[in-house]
């Protein structure tokens, strides 16, 4: 891959001409839709731009507060590295694995399979049932259950509880994780030369895991690397379902996140500045890792 | 109002103690004969007689369920009172007649009744202008009121399209604000039709297809009909009943072969009448409505809304009529289609009556049955019979003919009764059960219900026998087992598997109670007949029926342009009045509501052209658009494309905007407006002692309560906290729940309150912010009790954190609830069962060291805003202009009517205009409540930051609930960080 790079940028630019006018297009709404809003986040983070009166520059008196005197912050911070720690990684394993499953399959079982475990990501807002299974009145589901079996005598406030909130949400995400992520991985090893499997098998491959390290994942680099990347984005990217689940802010905002920090300070505050500081903050965090992730993922495929 | 509602208990508690017999009794009545029936029910209603109490008309019925119906009328005639109230003798139209106009005027007659038997009442009245709301009366036989339903006799008011034929565009009906048609059609007001006419006394509920029927012994009789509400004239009042109406067989046979109108060349005999263009309808919510869903309907254009059906849902309550004038060419016979839609009631047909001149020609015609389908189709009268069908025709005169479809329940009115009935009783039950298990029992323990309830195995079995028994009625009426019948027998079910085995009852409480919810449903969707129609078509008998729809190409078509047309028309703007202002004046108006909300605000804006003039006469153009204006409209402002007024703005919004500068101060035109709204109407939209919007609406909490469950516990609803707690004693122990919310949540707007701790905290004297807004006063001793208090409420005395209000309150296991009292309407629609049986007081108060009680609490407010760009176009004065307009008395009465009349009750307005209020639907006794909590009523200042205000103390009640903190150490802490934002935003708005 890198050496195919290399060569395209030693070809002499009016080669390349046709390619950049096909792309153009492209390039223009790249450029005013994303390229554009990010530059101009930037330098508002620099400003105390409130959407309406005309802003000042405040050097870097944004991100001083947000690291220094921000506590809401720092608890934000806390949850979106948990949140991103626990379920990238484990949403991007289990998507993994259960396409590697679902992989055995014969045909018809496979698509019902996949089926199944994509819908959650399909049906957008289809998270509302957990609405209903952790629901505080007497009769939501689990307090219901419980209140049956006589385990506890009064309903638990699931969602505003901060003992639970956190642990109910990080489950949702979860369970929500089977992306687009894993939708590469079922069609990453649709795709898999079986010649490989072949020759691995002659040269003494001991047993399946020896089969996943040492064929699979250098022929899946691509499709892991698209799928950790969504992971990635969605992690970090994590507010909504929160949300929706345990209302806006949370109760001590135990389960708030960078995310619904930035739409804090941009809707109800109105301080779009120190808004866009933390947006910088939460881009620079997604590209961190998404550094670290390619570095560890190009040992396998390499 | 609470006289009645007094009573209504009162004869529902001698119900519930003569309860086994009495049931058993109803419950039987189809499998016994009438004289069984009739000994025991007589046994209750002597019961009840002798208690001087009234009956409902459900045992009045049955009472009287084997008198016969007198035929023929006894008349007499309004003036010839004996005695009378100060009533006036008035020539009314050209009919000398007498006038009841205010309130409990009275007259009475005397009547001779030639036998004995059953009689209906029908007047001839005429609605004398008042609050435009419908007649009500009551009517006393011999000093007495012969059941509950006769207090409330409603005589409707009959209204008509408002239709100024100067704006209609060419060869169209409604008016259009494009002369040429190319433009939506305005829906027209209705405006009252007074006009002499004659109505039945029938049950609106629909569980009555006939009038009421009042037992009357041969003799004379005195007579006294009372004024409930509004104004009105009598010409006559008659007693008895019409005979029968005839086969069509012997309607038929009474014409000769010359009378069938045939088909003749060179002259068009069809009559097709648009069913839209009405002559009167007898209900303000009657307008005419649009299909856009297909080419077929007439007429139609595919990029423009039409007004080309009518009925809907609305056109679903017993007694609901339209009439049409036809004109007929030629007297005869003709064939009658009616191009109709019923895809309301799933399973069930919807019933009408039609009246030729005023009659129902034949039997037949007396409830014509439209059955539910998808689409449109032609109905034409016939027998209904698929092999052998028979086209019935109906006779015209020659020139005008009245024709009118009235909503009937047909023979559903039985199947409506008998469910009403076991609501109730169900309903007892399930208190009576839980009274000893509680609503949350412990499964594994044996409550011995069967010796605690002893009548509860009876009760049950009785209860399942009737639902048994309905359940076939209804199968019979609709020929299969549609989801109503499904519905009924579902219930069944499980009411007959506690009756076997009441062991099981702790276990199957909640599907018990689901199942009497189910049921409770039942009656609204049974009850309610909808039905649309396109037209009306008249043929001659040997011409075919116009087809249903214009093909599939035409179809095709429609569909195509209708797509096109999506893209070249703006669907948000209401419409731009002002054909002949230049654009620059023109005044932009946001406004965030639903498409009738906007197209009412948009007509009302037309009406009033004459008030919208500048102070040098220049008429003001404003252009309405329908925007969601959340995040929307600061977004806008920003770039320029903002309006110049928003209507319907939180209260948290006018002081954002205000101190970024976005909008323009009101105060000067506070002085004119002052009078008509409360101080606390206007309190949030102050900033920095200017005054930055004008007020919309104020909505409060009310205490709810079930004036049965209270009659039966002989308590009364309490007026303080502790009278409050007192009661929440007493109905726990009966293992009933109070229920007072939390936290706000159906209103997360930001400041929206905190809403107990509001009251506990204004009631004590306590505000939220120190004189010059620059910091909380909660670490007070007022603060800390208010709290402590809020947070007793559920740590103490256990009350439920969050709860279902309206299916609680429903089943009777929450009879008393702190609601906004918005909740009123959603009671009033959805649940018809409880008429009558719920109540509303003021909220409970604290008592003060002179003796009064103090019921403060805070409210929530919206109003409307002028922004910046207002000045920067030098429409300042326009703006304002309309602003004040429209909050003043007349346009919010106005729109407030509108609404209620487009649609319904469930939408009735909350304005903060307290002049405009009093022109609502309340009686007067819910007016009284209403205002006498509005009166108390404070407002809290909205400042910059307080939006963690909620968020704090929401979190400072919650570590208290969950046991970390206590209720003073939790206030502290959380109340450092809403004064740290406070200051924060004040350093940011340059205040300090």
């Amino acid at each position: 891959m890198s050496k195919e790079k290399k060569i395209k940028k030693r070809q002499p630019l009016t080669t390349q001409t046709p390619f950049i006018v096909l792309l153009a297009p492209y390039l223009v709404f790249f450029f005013v839709f994303t390229i554009l809003p990010v530059l101009s986040a930037i330098v508002l983070s620099f400003t105390d731009f409130n959407m309406v009166t005309i802003n000042n520059f405040v050097g870097f008196d944004n991100y001083i507060r947000l690291f220094l005197s921000d506590e809401v912050f720092t608890i934000a911070l806390k949850n979106t590295l948990v949140y991103a720690l626990v379920s990238g990684p484990v949403g991007f394993i289990l998507s993994f694995v259960i396409a590697w499953f679902i992989n055995e399959l014969n045909r018809a079982v496979r698509t019902i399979v996949t089926f199944i475990v994509y819908s959650p990501a399909v049906a957008g807002n289809i998270f509302f049932i957990w609405l209903y299974i952790f629901s505080s009145d007497s009769r939501g589901l689990i307090n219901d259950i419980l209140m049956k079996l006589g385990l506890i005598s009064d309903p638990i406030e699931w969602l505003s509880n901060t003992d639970y909130a956190f642990g109910i949400v990080m489950i949702v995400i979860i369970w929500l994780s089977f992306g687009t992520g894993f939708l590469s991985f079922v069609a990453g090893l649709q795709s898999l030369d079986r010649a490989y499997f072949e020759a691995a098998a002659i040269d003494g491959l001991k047993n399946r895991w020896q089969e996943l390290y040492y064929v699979t994942f250098p022929q899946m680099g691509p499709q892991l690397m698209f799928g950790a990347v969504m992971s990635i984005s969605g992690a970090f990217a994590v507010g909504n379902v929160n949300r929706q689940l345990t209302g806006f802010p949370s109760t001590d905002y135990s389960t708030h996140t960078v995310l619904l920090h930035l739409e804090d300070y941009a809707t109800t505050r109105f301080e779009m500045g120190y808004a866009s500081a933390i947006a910088v903050v939460l881009f620079a965090m997604m590209l961190l890792f998404y550094v670290i992730v390619q570095k560890v993922l190009r040992k396998f495929s390499d | 109002m609470r006289k009645r509602v007094i009573c209504l208990g009162m004869s529902l508690l001698l119900l519930v103690t003569s309860f086994s017999a009495s049931f058993t009794a109803f419950a039987n009545q189809n499998a016994k004969t009438d004289t069984q029936l009739n000994e025991e029910t007589q046994a209750v209603v002597d019961a009840l007689n002798s208690s001087s109490k009234l009956s409902s008309y459900y045992d009045y019925y049955n009472h009287h369920i084997s008198d016969t119906s007198h035929i023929g009328y006894v008349s007499v005639k309004g003036t010839d009172f004996t005695k009378a109230d100060s009533s006036k003798i008035e020539e009314v139209d050209g009919v000398k007649a007498v006038v009841l106009d205010s309130g409990n005027e009275w007259v009475e007659y005397e009547i001779d009744i030639p036998e004995d038997g059953k009689y209906g009442i029908s007047i001839d009245y005429y609605q004398m202008p008042h609050k435009e709301k419908d007649i009500e009366i009551t009517i006393k036989v011999d000093g007495k009121i012969p059941f509950i339903e006769s207090q409330q006799m409603a005589l409707p008011r009959l209204w008509e399209d408002d239709i100024d034929p100067d704006n209609v565009p060419e060869g169209a009906y409604f008016e259009c604000s494009d002369k040429n048609g190319a433009a939506d059609d305005i829906r027209p007001s209705q405006r009252e039709k007074s006009i002499w006419t004659t109505r039945d006394l029938i049950d609106l509920r629909g569980s009555y297809s006939e009038p009421y029927q009042y037992y009357l012994t041969a003799g004379k009789h005195i007579v006294r009909m009372e004024l409930e509400r509004e104004a009105v004239a009598i010409a006559s009042i008659s007693f008895g009943n019409d005979a029968d109406a005839i086969s069509y067989n012997d309607y038929i046979a009474q014409f000769s072969d010359a009378d069938y109108v045939k088909s003749a060349d060179g002259e068009d005999l069809t009559i097709k009448q648009q069913a839209e263009e009405t002559f009167s309808k007898n209900n303000i919510t009657l307008y005419p409505t649009y299909d856009k869903s297909g080419a077929s309907t007439e007429p139609n254009d595919p990029a423009y809304t039409k007004l080309n059906t009518i009925g809907q849902a609305n056109w679903s309550t017993n007694g609901f009529e339209f009439v049409w004038k036809v004109n007929a060419k030629k007297a005869g016979l003709y064939k009658l289609s009616i191009r109709a839609r019923q895809n309301f009631n799933e399973g069930m047909f919807s019933y009408r009556a039609l009246k030729i001149n005023g009659e129902i020609p034949f039997k037949e015609a007396e409830a014509i049955k439209f059955k539910y389908r998808q689409g449109w189709y032609m109905l034409t009268l016939g027998n209904g019979d698929k092999e052998n069908p028979k086209d019935y025709y109906v006779h015209l005169n020659e020139g005008e003919n009245s024709v009118s479809l009235t909503c009937t329940t047909g023979d559903m009115d039985a199947v409506l009764r008998n469910i009403q009935q076991s609501v109730l009783q169900l309903n007892e039950i399930y208190r009576q059960i839980i009274s000893v298990t509680s609503v949350q029992p412990d499964v594994y323990r044996d409550y011995t219900l069967d010796q605690q309830i002893p009548t509860l195995e009876d009760d049950l079995k009785a209860a399942e026998k009737f639902l048994k028994e309905t359940s076939k009625i209804v199968q019979n009426i609709t020929g299969t087992a549609g989801s109503q019948a499904s519905s009924i027998d579902y219930v069944t079910k499980i009411v007959g598997e506690l009756a076997v085995d009441p062991y099981i009852i702790p276990e199957r409480l909640s599907s018990f109670k689901a199942a009497i919810e189910t049921l409770g449903g039942l009656i609204t969707t049974i009850g309610k007949l909808a039905l649309e129609i396109d037209y009306l078509v008249f043929q001659p008998v040997d011409e075919a029926t116009p087809p249903v729809g214009k093909g599939f190409i035409n179809s095709l078509g429609f569909s195509c342009q209708q797509f096109i047309s999506s893209f070249t028309v703006d669907y948000n703007m209401t419409a731009t009045d002002g054909a002949t202002a230049d654009k620059a004046d023109i005044v932009k108006v946001w406004v965030s509501t639903g498409r009738d909300q906007a197209n009412i605000i948009n007509r009302l804006i037309k009406d009033n052209a004459d008030k919208l003039v500048t102070a040098d006469g220049k008429k003001i153009s404003i252009q309405l658009s329908m925007v969601d204006t959340g995040a929307t409209l600061i977004r806008a402002t920003l770039s320029g494309k903002g309006p110049d007024c928003a209507l319907m703005i939180g209260e948290n919004t006018p002081m954002e905007l205000a101190a970024r500068g976005a909008l323009l101060p009101l105060t000067k035109y506070k002085a004119a407006l002052a009078d008509q709204f409360y101080e606390s109407a206007w309190t949030p939209f102050y900033y920095q002692n200017e005054l930055y919007a004008l007020p919309e609406t104020q909505v409060f909490d009310l205490m709810f309560y079930r004036t049965d469950v209270f009659e039966e516990m002989g308590i009364e609803p309490p007026k303080t906290w502790d009278d409050f707690y007192y009661v929440m004693e007493i109905l726990q122990n009966s293992n009933l729940v109070v229920g007072v919310p939390e936290i706000d949540s159906a209103n997360a707007g930001v400041s929206a309150g905190i809403r107990t701790f509001d009251k506990f905290l204004v009631q004590n004297g306590g505000t939220y912010y120190n004189d010059d807004l620059s910091e909380t006063l909660f670490t007070t001793e007022k603060g800390y009790s208010a709290f402590e208090k809020w947070v007793e409420l559920y740590s103490m005395y256990g009350l439920d954190r969050s709860f279902d209000f309206y299916s609680r309150f429903r089943t009777g296991e929450m009879p008393l609830a702190l609601q906004s009292y918005t909740s009123y309407n959603q009671l009033k629609t959805a649940a018809p069962e409880l008429n009558g049986l719920w109540s509303i007081a003021t909220i409970p108060g604290t008592k003060m060291e002179d003796g009064t009680v103090n019921i403060g609490q805070t409210s929530i407010n919206a109003g409307c805003i002028m922004l910046k760009s207002a000045k920067t176009k030098n429409i300042e004065e326009a703006a304002s202009v309309f602003l004040s307009w429209w909050v003043s008395a007349d346009t919010q009465a106005e729109y407030a009517r509108e609404l209620e009349a487009t649609l319904g009750v469930a939408a009735r307005y909350n304005p903060a205009n307290k002049v405009a209020f009093e022109a609502l639907g309340w009686t007067a006794d819910e007016a009284a409540v209403i205002t006498e909590q509005w009166e108390s009523v404070t407002a809290m200042p909205e400042i910059p930051g307080n939006y963690l205000l909620k968020r704090a103390i929401t979190s400072a009640f919650r570590s208290v609930m969950n046991g970390k903190n206590t209720p003073r150490r939790a206030l502290t802490i959380y109340n450092t960080d809403i004064n740290d934002e406070i200051m924060r935003k004040r350093i940011e708005f340059g205040i300090e």
